[in-house]
């Protein structure tokens, strides 16, 4: 186990999601503080698998950047690393194309806007309060997506919105730089219990069963631990040379496409 | 020993190769070292010139007689050279220089990666060591720039050529980083400083920066991630002017 995390708090937004609780499970194991963050209460059930007193959770307005900078400074922790990592997102369109102006407003909200507070919120608290980023190693990841880099049939707007995020990123790297690192991760077809493979192994089995053989050269859908196991890879001192890039973990999908 | 996982680590005397070696080895892993000179490790080492194509069976022979076959494989060997300065014609690397470049960066450490094709292990992984060369422009060095963006063509395609044996490739793009190779340019202060300020952090990477990626692509916490490339460096290629 790797104990090189103690130093750390990390704040994981979205992290109800299935994702979002593997990557607390994993910090947890190594030692660090995780915060988790949330918009809604639909997923607090999952907390019952993370008891443990390195764990503490708030409700935030993504949308609200003065509310997001306000958490920041009121729970981060004095003398630790603080570091977000985000998983805030979705793929999710309801309708068809071209979709509704307000459906598209959702996707950009949630894929890029919460993002953007997020990032923006913590990086500018650390940059005031050098305090809470103990050695200048805060590090902070978002979540992209290889839709953003080839097409995987993914709503029009939730692609662009991914690939203003990874913008992002690279133009944060330049504003927080040498401080703080940022980077950004792209998954390729995650299993989620509750995510689209999910529901389509359940609804459509040939079908994934048929895109997995023909698209994904290792030949098998991406695990929530594969995306964890990146974030602290990008979150350690392991990675301390990486800052402003996307880094894809898709089993090969875009190698091949 | 039979329990440890065995990594090739090919161009392992100096610089970024040694300190992979060294880390690996630090990591408890049996670390074969290959270098046509012997680093200061306590490893097993076969001495080979990448060049030399005849040497490489003879080194996949070795590695059959002391080990199962290998779970990983460190592809760092390469070379860098300027333009010589006999031609008054023209800046640029000669068709000679050039394909010397290409001889080794590429085609020989192609011919080696298909020498030991097959006594590569199932889930085993490799590593290619490219270079942010592969994806902008530097001066005088139009060779090592092809060789590298060839590099990773290489590592995507045997991403998907070697999947069915769940081996998995991915290619690392450095920035500057002090070694051996970069030695002219760190040691003038003018050079060592202009590259410090085209990146994020400021500053030059230390080898030891480089090894991070290399153990965590070798290792099962990578399991998905294949036919990519990580950049480490500094944040040069997102900085721009």
């Amino acid at each position: 186990m790797n104990k090189s995390l103690s130093d750390m708090h990390v704040f994981i937004a979205g992290g109800l999601g299935e994702i979002g609780m593997q990557t607390s499970l994993e910090l947890i194991q190594n030692e660090a503080k995780v915060t988790i963050l949330h918009s809604s209460d639909k997923n607090l059930g999952n907390l019952k698998f993370l008891k443990n007193d390195n764990i503490n959770l708030i409700k935030v307005n993504y949308l609200n950047y003065e509310n997001l900078y306000d958490v920041f400074l009121k729970n981060a922790q004095k003398g630790k690393v603080n570091s977000l990592i985000s998983a805030v997102g979705t793929g999710k369109a309801n309708g068809i194309y071209p979709y509704t102006n307000e459906e598209v407003r959702k996707l950009w909200d949630l894929n890029f806007f919460a993002n953007r507070n997020l990032a923006i919120a913590i990086t500018e608290f650390l940059l005031k309060k050098k305090e809470y980023n103990l050695d200048y190693k805060s590090s902070h990841i978002l979540t992209s997506s290889i839709a953003s880099q080839i097409n995987v049939s993914a709503p029009i707007d939730y692609v662009t919105s991914k690939a203003a995020l990874e913008s992002l990123v690279k133009s944060l790297s330049y504003q927080v730089s040498p401080f703080q690192r940022i980077n950004s991760v792209s998954p390729g077809h995650i299993y989620t219990k509750h995510g689209v493979w999910g529901r389509n192994s359940i609804k459509k089995p040939k079908f994934v069963k048929n895109m997995i053989n023909d698209k994904i050269p290792l030949n098998r859908l991406g695990t929530t631990d594969d995306i964890a196991q990146l974030f602290l890879f990008l979150l350690s001192g392991k990675s301390s040379y990486i800052t402003g890039t996307n880094i894809i973990c898709d089993g090969g999908l875009k190698a091949k496409t | 020993m039979i329990d440890k996982k065995t990594v090739l680590v090919v161009g392992s005397s100096k610089g970024i190769g040694f300190e992979i070696a060294k880390s690996l080895l630090n990591e408890g892993f049996n670390v074969i070292a290959v270098s046509r000179t012997k680093p200061d490790l306590k490893c097993d080492f076969f001495k080979l010139d990448i060049n030399n194509k005849k040497l490489h069976s003879e080194l996949k022979k070795h590695i059959k007689m002391k080990y199962a076959g290998l779970d990983g494989l460190v592809m760092v060997a390469g070379i860098s050279t300027p333009p010589s300065k006999n031609n008054e014609f023209s800046k640029l690397q000669s068709p000679y220089e050039f394909n010397e470049i290409l001889q080794t960066n590429l085609n020989s450490i192609y011919s080696l990666v298909f020498e030991l094709e097959d006594i590569l292990l199932l889930n085993s992984s490799i590593v290619f060591i490219s270079s942010i060369g592969a994806h902008m422009a530097f001066p005088y060095n139009t060779a090592y720039q092809a060789s590298k963006a060839g590099l990773e063509a290489i590592s995507r395609s045997l991403a998907y050529e070697l999947s069915p044996k769940n081996i998995r490739s991915n290619s690392i793009a450095l920035g500057y980083f002090k070694t051996d190779m970069t030695k002219i340019s760190y040691d003038n202060e003018v050079l060592k400083n202009e590259r410090s300020h085209r990146t994020l952090l400021g500053r030059w990477g230390m080898p030891e920066e480089a090894v991070g990626a290399v153990n965590f692509l070798l290792s099962d916490k990578s399991s998905y991630v294949t036919g990519s490339t990580i950049t480490i460096d500094g944040g040069w290629l997102s900085k721009g002017l």
